[in-house]
């Protein structure tokens, strides 16, 4: 933390130029992933479906593959990733701490718990059972996390409540794994990897409004999130309420989180690196780090789901292996050309 | 994206593939195993475009696109193939893709799930039907019923039928054995054994104290695996299992999981082999 004061200054004035430049990538891995799929559709051919439906002539060719499957696909790839990275950096914030991510507070653990009841026990799969009963198990969980970890002071006890609930729901996924037959193991298997297959535009018109409205919400706490690196008691003098700054830093997470994991099942590693890779390079300041992560953890999703479909077309890999596949070997070599001695903020 | 809009998009995909039809050959994709073995067998595998990667045999099929896994499969890849009819199993999925490839306006075929010789005959003669080959599917399907007959006369004239557990050894932990509700279990009864693990449903851990308390005659395994477990040798050597009367008399049996518990053509002549060296004392 030692760096806030000397970085915040001198790089401020470097920050919107560099978010102009994430988005600028945003938008090109954006148009790169369009032309990517098991379908071989030209650039040009791409581009023309996105003309003729903004200027609604008649599709042709295969303009419905990209209209009907790969825009709300990408689409999905930008919320749900914007709200992972988003997550985790306002989680990081929270916690004064470098390796939280948006499981700390139960939703993903919770989400897994019921998605994994309803494959089971309803024995359903890609069905919205699944999604609805993984928004709620993720909403329960935190809720819980949060009326346990309230009743002391102080972030600490917040975050033990998240592990013991985390535990609980894990042991409940075990039961239930347990209980699974085999197709049922596969289904919570590919669950568990993640896949951004099941966005139409029906769907993403149900789903996006509870991933994006509470992403737009979470910006409007990055000054007092600033002021917690200080410090409970700093906050405090600086005229932040920690305590009121919980509840709504939580539910804002849990909300756009949750709807994220319920529909796409967990995808791992964005929360938790694109926050902590772009505060080692850029600084902490948080009214920086959240649309920042927003945009980077929405390019990383994007870029991972035009691997996915493509690298061994005509199948498909599960998203959350390629995250961490594209994410971590980057990530690892950030973490290693820093100096000895830098800290870890 | 109106609805309206949408509908006319998918038309445009769906006008060249029915002009398609008209001009050359259907081009068939096959999900699932029991499936594709199907098709090969009444000699329709012609026509196909692609699998999926449970459909492992004929050795053929493993030449064909594979467009993975039958309960995770990606609409795009699918459609990337341009069929013209899509053959799938009873629990092709997720439900989503399924949904977005029939919106795009290629045509899905669902087969119904099948655990019984009936449910067998009917399935070959529907993919029959399908894939305008009625003549092999009959043929097939006749040959089918009279193998299922056979070995229903044989397995009443058993004296006695053995107790059988079949085993899916997961090369770590407790081997995981076949309750009622599962393929094993309805192959089990075909073949004339009795499933000394019926009284509980899908596949459950067994230790080696709830093995011996079973007292299985059989011991069955799949043929796929028979190489990690180390073979018979190496089943004799798990935890209870020469406690066991199968142990003692060294009856461990291996069968090709995919023929025998595929529900498709070759059940019938798998389970009938079963049949044969379980009737012998």
């Amino acid at each position: 933390m030692n760096s806030v004061a000397a970085s915040l200054p001198r790089r401020r004035t470097g920050h919107p130029v560099v978010l102009c430049a994430l988005g600028a990538l945003l938008f090109a891995t954006a148009l790169w992933s369009l032309t990517r799929g098991a379908m071989a559709i030209a650039p040009g051919e791409v581009i023309g479906a996105l003309l003729r439906w903004i200027d609604g002539t008649a599709a042709r060719g295969d303009d419905s593959i990209v209209l009907a499957l790969r825009v709300p696909r990408l689409l999905l790839a930008v919320a749900v990733g914007a709200a992972l990275a988003t997550g985790g950096s306002t989680m990081q914030g929270l916690f004064r701490n470098p390796l939280a991510d948006p499981g700390l507070i139960g939703v993903s653990a919770g989400a897994a718990l019921g998605a994994v009841a309803a494959i089971v026990l309803g024995g359903q799969s890609g069905s919205w059972l699944v999604a609805v009963a993984a928004f709620f198990g993720g909403l329960v969980a935190t809720v819980l996390v949060f009326l346990l970890g309230k009743r002391r002071p102080g972030v600490a006890n917040l975050l033990l409540a998240g592990v013991a609930i985390n535990a609980i729901a894990m042991a409940g996924v075990g039961l239930l794994t347990y209980l699974a037959n085999e197709n049922q193991l596969r289904d919570l298997t590919f669950w568990s990897l993640g896949s951004l297959g099941g966005a139409s535009w029906s769907r993403l018109g149900i789903v996006a409004p509870w991933i994006v409205l509470p992403l737009l919400c979470l910006p409007r706490a990055a000054r007092a999130l600033n002021a917690l690196l200080l410090g409970d008691s700093e906050a405090a003098l600086l005229g932040f309420r920690p305590e009121r700054l919980q509840p709504f830093l939580v539910g804002l997470v849990a909300l756009s989180v949750g709807a994220s994991v319920a529909f796409t099942g967990v995808i791992g590693f964005v929360g938790l690196v694109v926050p902590h890779l772009l505060r080692m390079v850029f600084g902490p300041d948080h009214r920086f780090l959240l649309p920042a992560s927003a945009l980077g953890g929405a390019t990383l999703l994007v870029a991972a789901d035009a691997l996915a479909r493509t690298v061994v077309a005509p199948g498909e890999l599960p998203i959350g292996v390629l995250t961490a596949l594209v994410g971590g070997p980057f990530f690892l070599w950030l973490l290693l050309r820093r100096r000895v001695g830098e800290s870890m903020s | 994206m109106s609805a309206r809009r949408l509908l006319l998009a998918a038309a445009f995909v769906a006008l060249p593939c029915v002009a398609a039809v008209a001009t050359a050959a259907t081009r068939v994709v096959s999900l699932g195993g029991d499936v594709t073995e199907i098709v090969y067998a009444i000699h329709a595998q012609d026509e196909l475009a692609a699998r999926d990667s449970t459909s492992t045999w004929p050795e053929a099929a493993k030449a064909l696109p594979d467009v993975g896994y039958v309960r995770q499969l990606s609409a795009e890849g699918v459609l990337a193939l341009r069929p013209d009819l899509i053959l799938a199993t009873h629990d092709a999925g997720p439900p989503t893709a399924i949904e977005q490839i029939r919106s795009a306006g290629v045509r899905i075929e669902t087969l119904p799930a099948s655990r019984t010789p009936e449910d067998i005959e009917a399935k070959i003669r529907r993919i029959g039907e399908l894939t305008a080959h009625t003549k092999d599917a009959d043929a097939l399907a006749t040959d089918v019923a009279t193998r299922f007959n056979a070995l229903a006369k044989a397995v009443a004239a058993m004296p006695h039928h053995p107790r059988v557990v079949f085993l899916m050894s997961t090369g770590q932990g407790s081997p995981m054995a076949a309750g009622h509700d599962t393929a094993a279990d309805r192959a089990i009864a075909l073949a004339g054994g009795v499933n000394a693990v019926a009284d509980v449903p899908g596949y459950k851990a067994v230790s080696p104290e709830a093995l011996v308390a079973m007292k299985p005659d059989v011991i069955l395994l799949m043929k796929e695996r028979e190489d990690a477990v180390g073979g018979v040798a190496g089943v004799l050597a798990m935890p209870g299992v020469g406690d066991t009367p199968a142990g003692k008399s060294k009856r461990i049996d291996f069968v090709e999981g995919q023929a025998l518990l595929g529900f498709g053509p070759r059940t019938a002549e798998n389970a009938a082999a079963l049949q044969a060296r379980w009737a012998r004392p």
